[in-house]
């Protein structure tokens, strides 16, 4: 069951009907049944008890701590660290697996004798790398005094198996899911909001997002046909395709919650529109950076170690290098971190390294190029030059993301050597520059009428995120338009994701890009 | 105020469900611009005027022609082939038919009972011309998981969909219906195929599921309708065409059930008809050509008239004329 | 340790880690005030001024003070 599908929606139907029939202290119990019925409808069922063995785990290693105070005694911080352990311990063995390969084979060459012994391959959880996280985040969160444990383990499952959250996050803190425990009356606004909320994810994630896929699957399937001027144009093409799918994803899921009246935080903010590639990270898979600067990067930082380091760097290359340097060693940590958690060496070099590099550069560079725009007098708030800067940050983006999609850092190496040659042919023996754009592009499988759909939804999204950015919400917006063009509104983007979805069975069901971490 | 909201919204829903059976309507109109899937010219033959049904997929519409046979022999048909048609839809166009008409004899092409049911695509395709009918809705009962897809076909169709100056005209595409259904094709085998494909080995068998040819027998029997099933001549079997197992295992269930079982491939039935597969199989070797349904036709309508216990009303449909035979012919030689 | 006196040292921690020595800080205060003070800055100012308090925060606080005025009351708390 994705989450684009028609079982997922009567799901979420029968479980807000229910939801709002039993009595309001049951609301909870009702979300839990519906989250485990959701995970043997999505899942491999018997993983379920990975996720149970997590929860047991940070529920002992929660149990001796007060609330509201840091851990007093050494019984309550061995507790603490075990849970915090299990849960990486269980991610690193089922989720983590890529890893061992590399080793394994090392250790077949080593002891030859052992070479048979293959890699187990083991299924992991559904949602395993965000659950793992909200749950480890709850335990230090107890363990710092910053929430109080929660003594009935059903809710702390809720907590760790929330169904929206399952698939693709977003990655929530303890403190931020209350709400599901609280008793909620029905409310039109929520669930006329949520509804809302979620046909915008369907529209981003079938509409824009599954017809760049057609594009991009049909280049990357076929890397030795489509050399040069296809390369660029998927490179470019898929962070649209990252972005409609994953925002898409995270519009349903947050909807979905809406609809409970319980509040999830948002993974996205406008991220193209950014200005800087440190204000990028900061609207782009929002959740997973702030958990990884709270619990990775702020305590690495902060500890001993970093402190006496950073001490002894100030003291030999001056202050302001020697506080650079502890900073991106901090955030070298913290990247190699996140391109761990994606799973696999090729997200931890060729993209998170990419991106941790880049960053480096930029801040390395940012004072010479504040002295370059003032001498050239260049408006740095001008809309041009914020132009100029959204494409760096698409560019720079749009290259790490080719490691994203590629199935091994070699295969993402061998894209780019097949960038320069612009004038390819592809398999219909067509170069972008001898044919029109229209027959260039049904070569791939996409006909003029797709690409027409594709603008038109890529403008409407965009036309949503530049009001959020000056208006602070696109559907504030629409809430205070006249009941005509409100439905007609509503009416349009529905027939736009029937029609013009791709969708169906001709399709396989449309699977997220984030669903497997 | 918040009761107002939600009658709002109950209506905006209902406004939206009503959208989707709009759009569904035009998508089922858009699949009948492919003439093999459109049927609608049969709501419009008179009523009780039509006594003998053709079903079945291609090998159907490509093999009989209706308006031959009501020129040489007065009787009065239509054919309801579809591109791979199933069993199941066969079965229910039958159902169809017969509300609208009092039948008397349902041609079975007899390689719809190797696909019995399963693709809803292809379901909703063949019935198309039915809209969305009590009929078509039976589908449901048989695809009870998609049966949203079968209330609200535009979900099945929805990559094909299209307005255009077809879509709101009386009938779409009306332009073949003298065919009535036929679909005529004009290539030839070639001299290289001159053999049965069968070999007459009567120990060969193959699994063929009847749940849809068991009802539609059921069906003829309780409303004194004639089944009868017809193979259509091929020049070559290539894997998933006919053979001599499907051939026993048809003729078996023929004979459990009396059922008449007259496979054009047997070396008897092309020696009496006078076959010649080179000339009578189109091109890509498995759809029988003008000449070969001009015979096939021939046959059924000798078979017909002297069928014992068959009362046939002859040449009492006053809808074909000479202006439609000739319009007919005219049709069929491009 | 006066308030005042908590309040001086802390100004000259802010001014040496944002490089600006026109920074003026009160109860009030919070990141949205000073341009360069972001999330990351904020982890090296937090270090900055456990060194020159010589106490650690814990890291609990780190995460959910909300301003200076409450970064304040820890450091009277705590720090010397």
């Amino acid at each position: 069951m994705t989450i684009t599908s028609f079982y997922y929606l009567l799901l979420v139907f029968g479980t807000v009907v229910i939801y709002y029939i039993v009595p309001k202290a049951g609301q909870w119990m009702c979300l839990l049944l519906a989250s485990i019925l959701f995970y043997f409808a999505a899942a491999t069922p018997y993983t379920l008890v990975y996720v149970a063995i997590s929860t047991i785990f940070a529920y002992l290693g929660t149990l001796y701590l007060e609330s509201g105070k840091t851990a007093q005694n050494k019984r309550a911080t061995y507790l603490a660290l075990t849970g915090v352990l299990v849960n990486a311990f269980l991610w690193l063995v089922l989720k983590g697996s890529s890893f061992w390969i590399p080793v394994i084979s090392l250790v077949g060459r080593i002891f030859p004798a052992m070479k048979d012994t293959g890699a187990i391959s083991l299924i992991a959880a559904l949602g395993m790398g965000y659950y793992t996280l909200q749950l480890i985040g709850y335990i230090l969160d107890c363990y710092w005094g910053n929430c109080r444990p929660q003594k009935n383990i059903g809710k702390l499952f809720l907590f760790a198996c929330y169904f929206p959250q399952m698939t693709s996050g977003p990655i929530s803190r303890y403190s931020q899911l209350q709400d599901l425990y609280e008793k909620h009356a029905f409310c039109y606004e929520n669930i006329a909001h949520g509804a809302q909320r979620i046909l915008w994810g369907f529209l981003k994630k079938l509409v824009i997002a599954e017809r760049a896929a057609i594009i991009v699957n049909e280049v990357w399937s076929d890397p030795g046909t489509y050399q040069g001027c296809y390369r660029w144009l998927v490179m470019l093409i898929f962070p649209i395709q990252m972005y409609a799918d994953f925002s898409g994803a995270m519009d349903i899921v947050i909807g979905t919650s809406e609809l409970f009246g319980i509040k999830l935080p948002e993974n996205f903010n406008a991220p193209f529109f950014s200005r800087s590639l440190r204000e990028f990270w900061q609207r782009w898979h929002i959740t997973l950076g702030s958990w990884a600067k709270d619990y990775v990067l702020y305590p690495f930082l902060k500890s001993g170690f970093m402190v006496r380091l950073s001490k002894a760097l100030k003291k030999k290359f001056g202050k302001k290098a020697g506080r650079f340097i502890a900073t991106e060693l901090g955030m070298l940590v913290l990247w190699t971190v996140l391109g761990l958690w994606h799973g696999a060496v090729k997200y931890v070099v060729g993209v998170n390294l990419w991106y941790w590099f880049v960053l480096m550069l930029s801040e390395l560079c940012a004072d010479r190029l504040k002295k370059l725009t003032s001498f050239f007098k260049i408006n740095v708030r001008c809309i041009g030059w914020r132009m100029v800067q959204c494409f760096r940050i698409y560019i720079i983006f749009a290259v790490g993301s080719v490691f994203f999609r590629a199935d091994s850092l070699a295969q993402g190496l061998e894209f780019f050597q097949g960038l320069p040659g612009v004038f390819a042919k592809g398999a219909s023996g067509l170069s972008v520059f001898c044919v029109s754009f229209q027959e260039w592009t049904e070569g791939m499988g996409l006909a003029q009428k797709d690409i027409v759909i594709f603008l038109v939804a890529f403008a409407l999204v965009l036309a949503a995120d530049v009001l959020h950015e000056k208006a602070g919400s696109a559907r504030a917006w629409v809430d205070r338009r006249a009941l005509p063009l409100r439905w007609a509104l509503w009416t349009a983007l529905i027939f736009i994701v029937v029609i013009y979805g791709k969708y169906g069975m001709e399709y396989s069901s449309a699977n997220f890009i984030y669903q497997a971490f | 105020m918040k009761n107002r909201k939600i009658a709002g919204a109950i209506i905006f829903l209902a406004i939206q469900l009503f959208l989707l059976y709009v759009y569904s309507v035009i998508a089922l109109r858009n699949v009948g611009e492919d003439a093999t899937y459109n049927h609608s010219d049969f709501y419009e033959c008179d009523e009780n005027s039509i006594e003998v049904i053709f079903v079945g997929g291609s090998f159907s519409y490509c093999t009989f022609s209706p308006i031959e046979l009501y020129e040489r022999y007065g009787i009065s048909s239509y054919n309801f082939g579809t591109s791979n048609q199933y069993a199941i839809s066969s079965y229910l166009w039958t159902l169809e038919a017969s509300e609208y008409q009092d039948l008397k004899v349902v041609v079975l092409e007899a390689m719809t009972i190797s696909m019995s049911h399963g693709n809803l695509g292809n379901d909703i395709r063949a019935l198309s011309s039915m809209g969305i009918s009590k009929n078509y809705l039976r589908l449901a009962l048989t695809y009870k998981r998609n049966a949203y897809n079968v209330l609200f076909p535009v979900f099945v169709l929805h990559d094909e969909w299209e307005i255009n100056e077809n879509t709101f005209s009386a009938s779409a595409c009306a332009e073949e219906s003298c065919l009535k259904g036929y679909v005529p094709l004009h290539s030839e085998a070639g001299s290289e195929y001159q053999d049965s494909i069968l070999t007459g080995d009567e120990t060969e068998d193959a699994y063929l599921k009847f749940t849809y040819v068991d009802k539609l027998r059921e069906f003829c029997n309780e409303n004194g309708i004639q089944l009868i099933i017809v193979k259509s001549l091929m020049a070559s079997n290539e894997s998933g065409s006919w053979s001599d197992g499907y051939h026993n295992r048809v003729a078996a269930y023929a004979e459990e059930y009396g059922i008449p079982f007259i496979d054009f491939n047997s070396q008897e039935y092309i020696d009496e008809i006078g076959f010649v597969i080179a000339e009578d199989v189109a091109e890509d070797l498995r759809h029988m050509n003008v000449n070969g349904a001009g015979k096939a036709t021939d046959f059924i309508g000798e078979y017909l008239t002297n069928m014992e216990g068959l009362e046939l009303n002859l040449y009492q449909n006053s809808q074909i004329d000479e202006n439609v035979i000739a319009l007919y012919y005219e049709t069929i030689s491009d | 340790m006066t308030r005042e006196s908590t309040y001086e040292r802390l100004n000259d921690v802010f001014r040496d880690v944002f490089d600006d020595e026109k920074i003026q800080i009160c109860d009030e205060t919070t990141s949205e005030d000073i341009e360069d003070w972001d999330s990351f800055e904020h982890i090296n100012l937090v270090v900055a001024v456990e060194e020159e308090f010589h106490f650690k925060f814990p890291m609990g606080k780190v995460i959910t003070m909300k301003n200076v005025g409450e970064m304040v009351d820890i450091i009277m708390e705590m720090g010397r």
